[in-house]
């Protein structure tokens, strides 16, 4: 069980706190609800080069690391197609400083051209090292599009193209800041060895002389349900055939998303797994092959890849899994093979609860789709999970009409 | 009215308490230690052997044969016996190292006693059978050829070799030929020589007396044979500058650096400052530099690294391949300012308290505890090592700093190596 309360200031700011005196830490984690999806495909990778810019200095603190450091904390941040998360952590006594930060910079940025020249570089220097050049790095660009035709999530979190980030202007910056970056689109979780009361204090105190922004309306564009399957092909140079096949799952924080999640860990979750057993030991086609699902909050992918072993081809590799999937599909899920994913899947929720920030992070996520309980409520809806409901949703799933096929094929 | 310019009053952490491991051993005399701590009911169990490449009579043995330990044992083939943690949501995981293959299992409390038995008979009597290598050199094989193509990964390995000599077993890599020359023989005489019977046990997570006597009825009757340890391979080094070209690459991976000296040495956390300072934190000067001033990079690091017998310092970075050359040079540039420029108080106190708060936040939870514990054991100290570590931060200078820099950092004993 993770304790919580929570409260929200008048201009909007939802803050959670969760006491963990067995620590001497304290963890702040601030959510935005911004990603890219929430970009214009224009301007993509935009989400992302702005959380970069989150760090260049606030309206009154020239630096954001360097203060934090100095009284023992660190921090970091991460973008996805859904959310912002900021994130640190530091000696329990020092707690004030990261409300002095945090609140600083969410009054307002230093907007210095500056750093946005030296971020722009940045990025594009990750951008390579990410995704241009690395063996199969570019999966995801290339995919996604195909995937996806409508929703946003058709273009990668790093941006479509190194251009869009190339041309992002300051203008782009404050507008970016001034819809998004404001307390009522933010959740703010602290954790650790900290009191509720302090935390009120210290919230009332740095976050609530901000202003209340403009509410933020997400109206996007979402995904028609496929009704043909797509395949693509690329080449490129590297020294294997890759194979990638993903399907349209329903969105995180619903029931069906957990039974998908079932279905895939059926699938391809570890070596036990019907797609690893059958591809890689017994008939050596692959030399590895998996299957998970993305957690996204709209409705997201179920992805199935693997590397074929030399000689065998991404068709090949292609039939073997449909026939896989088929065989899945005309067969009933037998009691010990649910009970091992369900098995699996409680290890997963119960470590992932081990770290102060994790707690905090899907206390964070749980708030943001109107639920923070639900990181202790979710065993209990996997584990209620009957194999009739697996049954029942996988044809809907693993339709070939619901699938996207990409064979990453070496140059010959 | 707010004074948002002025920070908060700050405290600096002076100590930590840890949660130290406690010995234990088992009837037959295998050694171990466990960490009781954390609040959710899961545990780590770790399986160390010496038996890492530092033992290996080739290239490669030494990986295989860790991982033949999930490939069947003598009653389980490999389907049941990955069925088996699969079923219990158990993760296997073996790392073969360079100078250990440690067995890892996390699981979650409850599951201890279905596990173990299991355990046993693959630490005891795995199968190590030919048809299993033969799919696991192949799928080795096809792994390599991707790692091959990335940068990082050869230059990584080019390093090594130079650090320590080509023929130094820690520099013994796995190349696509060499995979095809391990035969089922090396694998069984390996696990015969350096992995029966002879192991230690690390346990960490809500585990408790019970749990260890547990530990004790099932694996403290088997047979406990103490390996003699193996001789220290003295390192050959003599410093290279290496460029592999790589036309078609848009980013070049970098490593500088030499070998340096060990935990246990005098100067040890005065020169973990000093590494600080120059490319151990996000604010680095290295970072500060190379990352937020010229946008060279997404990431630049200096680290010491220590294996059993030896250690070095090294930078490492992937950087935009118009600027490597300059990089290197500002590298050099950076190590000569740590050299001839006193720090100010306020950037060394940056650094101490920085280095203070992240001690506090790497033994937050019983891994990482357990991990904590491992190197000090590992490098035969103990946890006034740790003690020493917070006299440094509160005493350390800006002239030890200098002086320390100029004694262990020599740009002229530096090798080089740039991929890409």
């Amino acid at each position: 069980m993770i304790e919580y309360q929570s409260f929200t200031l008048d201009n909007g700011l939802q803050v959670l706190v969760h006491e963990d005196p067995s620590t001497s830490l304290a963890a702040v984690n601030i959510l935005y609800n911004v990603g890219s999806r929430d970009e214009s495909e224009h301007k993509t990778g935009f989400a992302h080069l702005f959380e970069h810019l989150m760090f260049g200095g606030s309206k009154h603190i020239d630096s954001y690391d360097q203060p934090l450091q100095h009284v023992g904390g660190e921090n970091n941040a991460f973008t996805t197609p859904d959310i912002t998360n900021y994130y640190l952590t530091l000696p329990a006594p020092n707690l004030e400083t990261a409300f002095w930060l945090e609140s600083d910079r969410m009054l307002s940025l230093s907007f210095d051209p500056q750093v946005l020249e030296v971020q722009r570089k940045v990025v594009i220097e990750e951008f390579k090292q990410r995704y241009l050049n690395q063996p199969y790095g570019d999966v995801w660009l290339k995919l996604r599009p195909i995937a996806y035709q409508l929703h946003p999530y058709r273009w990668a979190t790093i941006g479509k193209d190194i251009s869009h980030i190339e041309n992002a202007t300051m203008q782009d910056v404050r507008d970016f800041f001034k819809k998004f970056y404001h307390p009522a689109n933010a959740i703010l979780v602290v954790a650790g060895n900290v009191k509720y009361q302090q935390v009120c204090q210290l919230a009332g105190k740095w976050f609530g002389g901000i202003k209340a922004g403009p509410a933020y309306r997400r109206d996007l564009p979402q995904e028609p349900i496929q009704s043909e399957s797509r395949i693509i092909k690329v080449s490129a140079d590297v020294p294997l055939d890759a194979f990638y096949q993903v399907y349209h799952i329903p969105p995180r924080f619903t029931e069906s998303y957990h039974q998908a999640d079932l279905i895939s860990d059926i699938l391809g979750r570890g070596k036990s797994s019907k797609l690893y057993q059958t591809l890689v030991k017994e008939r050596q086609m692959f030399s590895a092959i998996s299957s998970y699902i993305t957690g996204s909050l709209d409705p997201g992918l179920m992805v199935i890849q693997g590397q074929l072993l030399e000689g065998f081809s991404c068709d090949q590799g292609h039939r073997a899994v449909r026939e896989i999937i088929d065989e899945m599909l005309t067969t009933e899920v037998t009691e010990e093979e649910l009970q091992k994913v369900k098995n699996q899947a409680e290890s997963s929720l119960v470590f992932g609860k081990v770290p102060l920030l994790n707690r905090a992070m899907n206390l964070a996520l749980g708030a943001l789709v109107g639920d923070a309980d639900y990181i202790n409520k979710e065993d209990t809806i996997i584990q209620d999970i009957k194999a009739e409901d697996i049954m029942a949703l996988a044809p809907q799933i693993l339709r070939e009409n619901n699938s996207t096929t990409m064979y990453y094929q070496k140059q010959s | 009215m707010l004074n948002r310019s002025l920070p908060p009053p700050s405290y600096a952490v002076d100590h930590v308490n840890l949660i130290e491991a406690v010995p234990f051993k088992l009837d037959n005399g295998v050694p171990g230690h466990y960490i009781n701590a954390g609040a959710q009911p899961v545990i780590r169990l770790e399986f160390i052997f010496n038996a890492g490449k530092k033992y290996q009579q080739l290239p490669g043995v030494s990986y295989f044969t860790g991982k033949m330990l999930q490939e069947g044992t003598a009653t389980w083939n490999a389907k049941e016996l990955n069925s088996t943690f699969d079923n219990l949501g158990a993760f296997l995981e073996v790392v073969p190292g360079f100078d250990y293959i440690t067995v890892t299992i996390h699981h979650l409390t409850k599951h201890l006693q279905q596990l173990l038995p299991i355990i046993k008979e693959m630490l005891y009597q795995p199968l190590l059978g030919l048809e299993e290598l033969n799919n696991l050199k192949q799928i080795k094989y096809q792994q390599l050829q991707v790692d091959l193509q990335r940068n990082n990964f050869v230059a990584s390995r080019k390093f090594r070799k130079i650090l320590f000599g080509e023929d130094h077993p820690y520099s013994g890599n796995l190349d696509l030929e060499s995979i095809k020359t391990i035969q089922n023989q090396h694998i069984k005489t390996h696990y015969s020589q350096y992995m029966s019977g002879d192991y230690q046990i690390i346990a960490s997570g809500q585990i408790s007396e019970a749990q260890i006597d547990f530990i004790n009825k099932t694996l403290g009757e088997e047979p406990y044979n103490i390996i003699a340890a193996s001789p220290q391979n003295p390192i050959r080094y003599r410093e290279q500058e290496v460029l592999i070209e790589k036309e078609d690459s848009m980013q070049s991976s970098i490593r500088v650096g030499m070998p340096t000296i060990s935990r246990d040495h005098e100067d040890y956390w005065k020169l973990a400052v000093v590494n600080e300072i120059l490319g151990g934190y996000f604010g680095s000067r290295l970072m500060k530099n190379i990352r937020e001033e010229k946008g060279y990079t997404y990431g630049i690091h200096s680290a010491l690294s220590h294996l059993n017998d030896h250690s070095m310092f090294f930078i490492g970075t992937e950087v935009k391949k118009a600027y490597r050359a300059h990089t290197i040079f500002e590298i050099h540039r950076e190590i000569k300012k740590l050299q001839r420029e006193l720090i100010s108080l306020e950037e060394l106190q940056t650094v101490t308290n920085y280095m203070a708060g992240a001690f506090a936040s790497e033994v937050d939870s019983p891994f990482a505890l357990a991990d904590k514990f491992k190197t000090l054991h590992f490098s035969g100290l103990n946890y006034s090592h740790y003690g020493d570590l917070f006299d440094t931060l509160k005493t350390i200078t800006p002239h030890e700093v200098l002086e320390v820099a100029r004694k262990y950092l020599d740009p002229q004993r530096f090798s080089s190596v740039v991929v890409g």
